[in-house]
């Protein structure tokens, strides 16, 4: 079936906060892969795994490294901010650790919030912000104490009405100063037809806030939908 | 989602298309303006599921995670149009693995390679291959994919690799 992508215009309203922390960790000198697999068919007992990337490409698990199960429901997003040596997952609400040089993982101070249905993470470059897409359309903006990795929500943003659906996470420019979140947008309710999207923000830079980029609106695409 | 290295371009598509749509992107003001000949399809059978997109290192090339339907090759590979964005499926194109699908592409950063999730099965099967992660090796001049390694998760229960994440 066709649809299009179109803009939205999306509307933010604050939301709590909390978090913070001190301590640090030393800089990982070896590569690491973290992977989260789950059992299938429904996502379920995700499970994350550790591995050290040789050069060349080669993967070998991390000796001792503890899987860290899932208390949640469907496949956890993961991100490593590059240049970074902290961790975040949604494996039971969003997790943050500390890769430690051996490549195990440390939980951050305050490390989880019970967002239960993030689906998309990404780090801004500044490696100040991370962005989190939950499944019911809302974007939350955390703050990430440099030192150790600990998350601060600081805002959430919602693409609209609750008829939207966020699949995956988003994407920022290599300059930090753009967010796009796809969504499916269904005009007639859950379950009905729905409208493949594009959802366009600025990025403040000293904060993170996500602002709807003026006039995006005006843009469509034709598109297969989910 | 997948973003150029120079931010120029930004690629998107959802699970059950089998396009690729590509767009512009207005440095200034943020809007994207849809790449002529956007939305590209991608290789294989009108039934193929795009199912993620990555762009290499390099810029040059986009790679694109695809359900096949059945156990096939799962990788297709499009050449960037630096001045427009535009895309050219690779020949060879899909790529190993086989697979029946590929699930996540993640670019090296610092190596001509992509690593490839790859299911073999929708649930746990005694006989039939656990998730597993594909290393990759991209050609620089001509795109195109050589297999150079392979790791299933530890656990052969997992049948889907939801994520992959490198340190840098």
């Amino acid at each position: 079936m066709n649809a299009r992508i179109v803009w939205i215009i999306a509307f933010a309203f604050v939301a709590g906060c909390g978090g913070g922390g001190s301590g640090g960790s030393p800089h990982t000198p070896s590569r690491f892969m973290y992977v989260n697999a789950d059992q299938g068919p429904n996502e379920f007992y995700t499970e994350t795994y550790g591995f050290v990337l040789s050069s060349g490409g080669t993967l070998t698990p991390i000796a001792g490294f503890s899987p860290i199960p899932s208390s949640l429901p469907g496949g956890g997003p993961l991100v490593i901010p590059s240049g970074s040596n902290f961790l975040y997952t949604n494996i039971n609400g969003i997790s943050a650790f500390q890769i430690n040089s051996d490549g195990s993982l440390t939980n951050a101070p305050d490390a989880s919030f019970s967002m239960t249905d993030a689906v998309g993470l990404v780090a801004h470059p500044s490696l100040n912000f991370l962005y989190a897409s939950s499944s019911s359309g809302v974007l939350s903006v955390f703050a990430i104490n440099p030192g150790t990795g600990a998350l601060n929500l600081t805002l959430s943003v919602s693409l609209g009405a609750s008829n939207f659906e966020i699949l995956n996470s988003p994407v920022i420019t290599p300059t930090g100063g753009y967010l796009y979140q796809a969504a499916v947008y269904y005009p007639n309710g859950l379950g009905q037809p729905g409208l493949s999207q594009l959802a366009a923000f600025s990025i403040e830079p000293t904060t993170g806030a996500l602002s709807a980029v003026p006039g995006g609106e005006s843009q469509s695409q034709p598109m297969s939908c989910p | 989602m997948s973003i150029d290295p120079t931010g120029q371009f930004l690629y998107a598509s959802y699970e059950a298309t089998n396009e690729v749509a590509a767009f512009a992107i207005d440095a200034t003001s943020g809007t994207l303006t849809a790449v002529p000949g956007s939305p590209f399809a991608v290789g294989g059978s009108a039934t193929t599921i795009v199912t993620t997109v990555a762009v290499d290192a390099s810029g040059k090339f986009l790679i694109v995670g695809l359900e096949p339907g059945a156990v096939s090759n799962c990788l297709d590979v499009f050449s960037i149009d630096s001045g427009t964005g535009a895309l050219a499926l690779v020949p060879g194109s899909p790529f190993p693995p086989s697979a029946l699908l590929c699930t996540n592409v993640v670019s090296n950063p610092s190596e001509p390679l992509v690593y490839a999730g790859a299911s073999y099965g929708i649930q746990p099967v005694p006989g039939v291959q656990p998730a597993a992660v594909v290393t990759l090796s991209v050609d620089t001049t001509t795109g195109a994919l050589t297999p150079v390694g392979q790791t299933s998760v530890p656990d052969t229960t997992k049948v889907n690799v939801d994520a992959i994440a490198l340190t840098h």
